[in-house]
């Protein structure tokens, strides 16, 4: 992908998302009747999340080294089990995987 | 902190007070994510143009998962996985719009549906006093400046390191993912479901030979939405308003 496509990309992505924000403050004013509609739209970001990190976080690519990768993912699923916050999962994960780069 | 007269709407001033912890948070988390962006190779703009454009933490996850420069095509693939990521905003407005006082016109409308996010929702609809249009604006500069600072300063930050120190912030996106998917799935048990189905059938459609793989992105599109169809089917949400 190019700067050029990435721009194109970065700004029709910008309007969906607007576009997705407005329509049911100024449509649709009405809950949502199908509980499972409902279900798969609230479910969906979770899925594709999860598909987003699983296998590519063990890809040495995510780092530069494998060992670090995996290490900083057992970190993050560790801390987020036990309930701690985004910003500190972010950075804990982040500082395992520099200090397993730098003392392997 | 001085009770606010509930007959009143509450001031742009309380909005931004009270979104402060937004605010903070949005900063760590842009911060991460717009470093970790420009460590995967994407340009110092990407990440400052997306924060300035709509307040996405998902989207902008996903778009800055993507080298930069890397093999041509895939932005269809990727504006459709932003799509799923975010079509979540519709239950999100039609929640704030069960709130929304009578007499926010269509021009004001189109300032609220900027600010909706997540965490700026939960807050707004969370209040006990009626929170009118200026509440709603203050929530909305409060979460923007927090997110804009921590993107700037994570891009411009990152841009003056060499690309080889940076790499390990890589996980950082990871990690947010992580931390973002496992409340979730711990809260329910049909979501605990569904995100290890679409994380095994996402490997498993990645491990296909070369010639039958779909694209990375469209195969974790295609994962996605399978596991969420098929949870959704298999339980559906009790009550059907959000």
């Amino acid at each position: 992908m190019t700067e050029r496509d990435l721009l194109a990309l970065v700004l029709g992505v910008a309007l969906a998302n607007y576009a997705l924000r407005l329509l049911p403050l100024a449509l649709l004013r009405r809950p949502l009747r199908s509980p499972r509609l409902v279900a798969f739209i609230e479910r969906l970001p979770y899925a594709i999340l999860a598909a987003m990190v699983v296998p590519d976080v063990f890809a040495a690519s995510t780092t530069g080294d494998a060992r670090a990768s995996a290490a900083g993912f057992a970190v993050a699923l560790a801390l987020s089990l036990l309930g701690r916050s985004l910003p500190l999962v972010a950075a804990a994960a982040t500082a395992t995987a520099f200090a397993v780069r730098a003392l392997a | 902190m001085d009770a606010p007269d509930p007959a009143t709407p509450a001031t742009f001033r309380r909005g931004f007070l009270d979104a402060m912890p937004i605010c903070l948070g949005y900063f760590g988390v842009g911060f991460a994510i717009a470093a970790a962006s420009v460590a995967q190779g994407h340009p110092v703009w990407s990440p400052v143009v997306q924060s300035l454009t709509h307040l996405s933490g998902t989207s902008q996850g996903a778009i800055s998962h993507r080298a930069i420069p890397g093999p041509a095509g895939g932005a269809w693939e990727l504006a459709l996985l932003c799509l799923g990521l975010n079509l979540r905003y519709v239950l999100l407005g039609l929640a704030l719009a069960q709130r929304l006082p009578p007499g926010i016109g269509f021009g004001r409308r189109l300032l609220v549906a900027f600010g909706v996010t997540d965490e700026n929702v939960a807050l707004e609809i969370s209040r006990p006093f009626p929170t009118g249009f200026p509440y709603l604006m203050g929530v909305l500069a409060s979460s923007f400046l927090g997110w804009n600072a921590g993107n700037a300063l994570g891009a411009f930050g990152t841009s003056l390191l060499p690309p080889s120190a940076v790499a390990p912030l890589g996980i950082a996106l990871y990690a947010m993912f992580v931390a973002i998917v496992v409340p979730a799935a711990k809260a329910s048990r049909a979501t605990l479901l569904c995100v290890v189905l679409a994380a095994l059938a996402n490997a498993a459609l990645r491990a296909l030979p070369a010639a039958s793989r779909p694209a990375p992105v469209l195969s974790m599109l295609l994962a996605g939405v399978g596991a969420s169809a098929l949870c959704a089917w298999l339980s559906p949400r009790k009550e059907a308003a959000p």
